[in-house]
């Protein structure tokens, strides 16, 4: 009988801890979501970004293009973010049309240009003045890759060697910015690579007709 | 495989050191190395394990000068020599030129010595090449242990086991007080450069 | 046996190193067979390496992780690559026989390097084959 007890208060006392391990609070768990959309938005960039570091493939380049194309639309509204994903755009198109003819220094631009952009786009309670010194620095930067483009360029045509690679356009000081200024220079970056497209098919032509 | 540049006038051949774990190749470049600083601008590359044992290789690259015009670089390369390192013994006898097959004198190691021959010849038949027409040379080592009153192979022993078929240049030697070390590296560059000697001409 | 390369031949490859790699800002690169004998090697001026060391090393390697490939079911790995603090290594093999190794600092991105060697393999492949084929 004493052992019985015992064995009764052993098990009572067993299940009480249980339910103390178990005890339902009374609320719903959260259910299991899968997440379609990256909660970062600038998370496929990212990768992309990443990848071409790794390697750049025309596949790379593309989705890079295209992913710009997207946050372009969603970030119409804020300037900055915007400029910045002109300069990134316009290194991806610089890219796509030279590829291993390239300016070296323009893989390290691409990547320190997206940095500055995360660092913006994850700290939403950035100033405004901080965020223009930063687009500032890449601007400058960017302006500096001009120029080695366009040294590098003067140098091949002294030789006689096939064009060198085309310059990515200028682009104005992030605190003059304004909303015509920027319409104003994406219909020159348009132009500018229609007429760069219209050139390289001009000589591409040139060439094939000479080898016949 | 050897290869003549004839830009810059160089040819450069692989030599390397074979023969069963603890035998006195290292201990052969080691002398070479202490020997001819003067000869060699680098420092030799050793990739070993903790307990000093050859892990990947010992490389010394040997410059014997002009000779007809040509500099002559010599890569002197040692295999580890213990069984377990097999492939890496394979990856070491690429392009190789001519051997030194290093021998352990010592009675107790006469069948590693055998086994080590025979590796040497299979792994050589995995590029194709064979010692039938390799230039490469014998080394019979540690001489220098009979004085110890260790129990040591005669040379005939030794001949028989390893050296049959088309008898090759032997040297009884002793890596680590340098007795035939010279000797026995003389001889395998001589017998690899003639056996590239058209090139030169 | 062995096989050699004249003036003509190696004034070429150099060229496509210089005006490929070099002068698009690779530290150092040489032109090495898998026996580790060194074809060519050229540098921005800067460092001087140990090079035949280096070689022997580089194709010892090399030779090392195809074996591993191969072990692991992969009939090659596309890309061996030892990344430094400061300086970073890159091997590319040309063809059965030769191997391309590149040294650069991070001022250069892997993958505008391996695009720039891919061009110069192209080059030099047809270089450096009938090579391959008539003595190894």
């Amino acid at each position: 009988m004493a052992k019985s007890s015992k064995l009764d208060t052993l098990t009572s006392e067993l299940e009480n801890r249980l339910d103390e391990l178990f005890r339902e609070d009374g609320q719903p768990g959260e259910p299991l979501q899968f997440r379609d959309a990256p909660s970062q938005p600038l998370a496929e960039l990212k990768k992309i970004v990443l990848s071409i570091d790794w390697e750049i493939t025309p596949e790379a380049v593309e989705s890079f293009l295209a992913q710009i194309r997207l946050l372009k639309e969603a970030y119409q509204a804020d300037k900055i973010v915007s400029m910045f994903l002109q300069i990134l755009g316009s290194l991806g198109q610089y890219i796509k049309s030279n590829r291993s003819k390239a300016h070296p220094s323009t893989f390290s631009l691409l990547n320190s240009v997206f940095a500055r952009l995360e660092e913006i786009t994850s700290f939403p309670k950035m100033r405004e003045l901080e965020k223009r010194k930063l687009l500032q620095m890449e601007m400058t930067a960017y302006q500096q890759l001009r120029e080695k483009i366009s040294q590098r360029r003067a140098a091949d045509e002294a030789k006689p060697v096939p064009p060198a690679p085309a310059k990515p356009p200028a682009i104005p000081a992030a605190s003059e910015v304004t909303a015509p200024m920027l319409a104003q220079a994406v219909a020159e970056l348009k132009e500018f690579f229609r007429s760069e497209m219209a050139a390289l098919r001009r000589q591409l032509k040139l060439k094939i007709d000479a080898s016949r | 495989m050897a290869f003549v540049n004839l830009k810059n006038k160089l040819i450069q051949v692989k030599i390397v050191y074979y023969g069963p774990g603890r035998g006195g190749k290292t201990t052969n470049l080691e002398y070479i190395n202490r020997k001819f600083q003067h000869r060699i601008n680098s420092e030799m590359v050793t990739v070993k394990t903790h307990g000093d044992r050859t892990l990947f290789f010992d490389f010394l690259p040997f410059d014997v000068g002009l000779v007809n015009g040509y500099q002559i670089k010599i890569q002197l390369y040692t295999v580890p020599g213990q069984v377990k390192y097999d492939a890496t013994r394979r990856l070491v006898l690429r392009g190789v030129d001519g051997i030194v097959f290093v021998a352990d004198g010592m009675l107790v190691r006469r069948e590693t010595n055998i086994q080590s021959l025979r590796n040497l010849q299979e792994n050589l038949a995995s590029y194709k090449k064979s010692l039938r027409t390799l230039p490469w040379v014998l080394q019979y080592n540690k001489i220098d242990l009979k004085e110890q009153g260790i129990p040591m192979m005669p040379i005939e022993m030794l001949e028989q086991d390893l050296n049959q078929e088309s008898p090759r240049p032997y040297f009884p030697a002793s890596a680590l007080e340098g007795t035939n070390v010279v000797a026995t590296l003389k001889k395998i560059i001589t017998l690899t450069i003639a056996s590239i000697r058209k090139e030169l001409l | 046996m062995s096989y050699t390369l004249d003036q003509k031949q190696l004034d070429r490859i150099e060229d496509i190193l210089k005006s490929e790699l070099i002068d698009n800002g690779v530290r150092c690169v040489f032109l090495i067979d898998m026996a580790g004998n060194i074809i060519t090697n050229l540098d921005n001026g800067e460092k001087q390496h140990d090079i035949y060391s280096l070689a022997a090393l580089a194709a010892g390697n090399f030779g090392a992780v195809s074996a591993m490939a191969k072990i692991i079911g992969e009939n090659e790995f596309s890309l061996l690559f030892h990344k430094g603090k400061k300086e970073n290594i890159h091997f590319n093999k040309i063809s059965s026989e030769f191997l391309l190794i590149t040294i650069f600092g991070n001022d250069i991105s892997l993958g505008f390097l391996r695009m720039k060697v891919a061009e110069s393999v192209e080059h030099l492949k047809g270089l450096l084959e009938p090579l391959s084929r008539e003595h190894l």
